[in-house]
């Protein structure tokens, strides 16, 4: 027993180191699981004020940019509501000429996204993991597992929210999957990240015979609940098929720059959970 | 003595502000991490228990982790980095020995023996931090190139504070 304390005094670095390290992997191996949510994120007060603080400042060095992309936004809003709007002239002239339905059911797809405006005050994009730290919280109506997109497409994914900010996981991020498909012809598949390069993600699942071609547009499927449909991902770069492999591998150009996003939208599913529980209940069947 | 630790207080909240609210926004390439906060461990007194350093290194670690979500990440490899410290440092001993209370900084120490402590520290720091990034031999190439330069432009980080925060204490 003497000796065995002796060898301990004598080595107790190495005991405390090991000890110290097996704290940090207990740690490491909370913080990557995507249900837990854990208290030491950069949602929290500390981590949120400090970027808040710095965002106030470099906020003004970005105005010319942002305000150019936001008037590029707005422009593209505008075509968006005209076209819309004569969609609707349409509808409603060949509705009167046959049998008067009513289009309300219609209207459930238009109401069921909740947008949100979020400001990012930190971002990465060199890391294998990304993360994105937003100024708004659960006060502001912001939570888990609610998509984010940017002027330019797919942003992420919340994680953890505090009463004023939030953390989430950029695409960038190496555990994300996101379902796309094509616009083309609807064939769909899976975004993931190789951890790589921030302006190339690549895309899944998509079999041999399906006809892809440079420059098809990607965007997502609105399968997982998170994602409405059709919101732009990027677009096809360089396909490749390895011998005898029965499915492509797809390198896809995001289309925004995530170097550069400045504020993003989060995005509620009103029919979030109408839409979980009827696919569990199909899934137990 | 209590000069010493307020001045320590000082320079870690100032280089951990340092590094979540520039390094961590400076994106040269995705190879290049640029990392200055693990000056806090290495200009640490020399006379200080190696358990406390360690301590010091993974709330060090855990403070940096929270800013960046990476929860255990940084503090595991800063505890490694701290493990190997009075490894180097007894490499490292001076003709006659370290003076007592001596902190191991540029100015105390010399610009070479500065640099060859500082690099070997801060390379154990990226090997342990990238190896636990990637947790896979899968980007072997890349991870390897990544701790190079990386190792190369936080050194040179640590240099440049060292001598604009000339202190002989």
């Amino acid at each position: 027993m003497r000796e065995l304390i002796q060898f301990i005094v004598r080595y107790n670095s190495i005991f405390i180191f090991i000890i110290l390290e097996l704290v940090c992997f207990i740690f490491l191996s909370a913080g990557n699981s995507y249900q837990r949510a854990s208290l030491l994120n950069s949602a929290n007060q500390i981590a949120g004020n400090t970027f808040q603080m710095r965002s106030n400042v470099s906020d003004y060095l970005n105005l010319r940019t942002v305000n150019d992309s936001l008037v590029r936004e707005n422009a593209k809003l505008h075509q968006q509501i005209q076209q819309m709007q004569q969609a609707d002239r349409s509808v409603v002239v060949r509705d009167t000429i046959e049998t008067p339905v009513v289009i309300n059911e219609d209207s459930l797809i238009y109401d069921c996204f909740l947008y949100t405006e979020a400001k990012i005050i930190n971002n990465s994009t060199n890391r294998l993991n990304n993360f994105i730290t937003l100024d708004k919280g659960y006060k502001d109506g912001l939570e888990k597992e609610m998509g984010l997109v940017g002027a330019n497409g797919v942003v992420g994914i919340i994680k953890d929210v505090s009463a004023n900010y939030s953390s989430a996981m950029s695409l960038l991020h190496k555990n994300i999957r996101i379902s796309a498909k094509i616009k083309a012809n609807n064939y769909f598949g899976i975004i993931v990240w190789q951890g790589r390069n921030p302006d190339i993600v690549s895309f899944r699942d998509i079999p041999n015979h399906v006809e892809v071609n440079k420059g098809d547009t990607i965007v997502t499927s609105g399968f997982s609940a998170i994602f409405p449909e059709d919101i732009l991902i990027g677009v096809v770069e360089e396909i490749s098929l390895k011998d005898g492999a029965n499915f492509y591998t797809i390198d896809v150009r995001l289309a925004s720059d995530f170097r550069r996003l400045k504020y993003v939208y989060a995005i509620e599913n009103l029919n979030k959970d109408e839409q979980l529980i009827l696919q569990e209940e199909s899934e137990d069947e | 003595m209590n000069s010493g630790v307020f001045k320590n207080i000082i320079r870690f909240v100032s280089l951990i502000l340092l590094q979540v609210l520039i390094f961590d926004n400076i994106q040269l390439h995705s190879l290049v991490v640029p990392i200055i906060f693990p000056l806090i461990i290495l200009l640490l007194p020399l006379n200080l228990p190696n358990g406390l350093v360690m301590l010091i290194a993974m709330f060090t670690g855990l403070t940096v982790d929270m800013f960046n979500n990476t929860l255990g990440m940084s503090a595991a490899a800063c505890v490694f980095m701290a493990f190997l410290r009075p490894v180097v440092l007894s490499w490292l001993t001076p003709r006659g020995g370290y003076e007592q209370g001596h902190y191991p900084s540029l100015m105390v120490m010399g610009f070479s023996w500065f640099i060859v402590y500082a690099s070997i520290c801060i390379l154990c720091y990226h090997i342990a931090y990238f190896f636990i990034e990637a947790f896979s031999v899968r980007f072997m190439a890349e991870t390897i190139l990544k701790i190079l330069l990386s190792t190369l432009i936080s050194l040179l980080l640590f240099i440049v504070h060292q001598i604009i925060f000339q202190t002989k204490s």
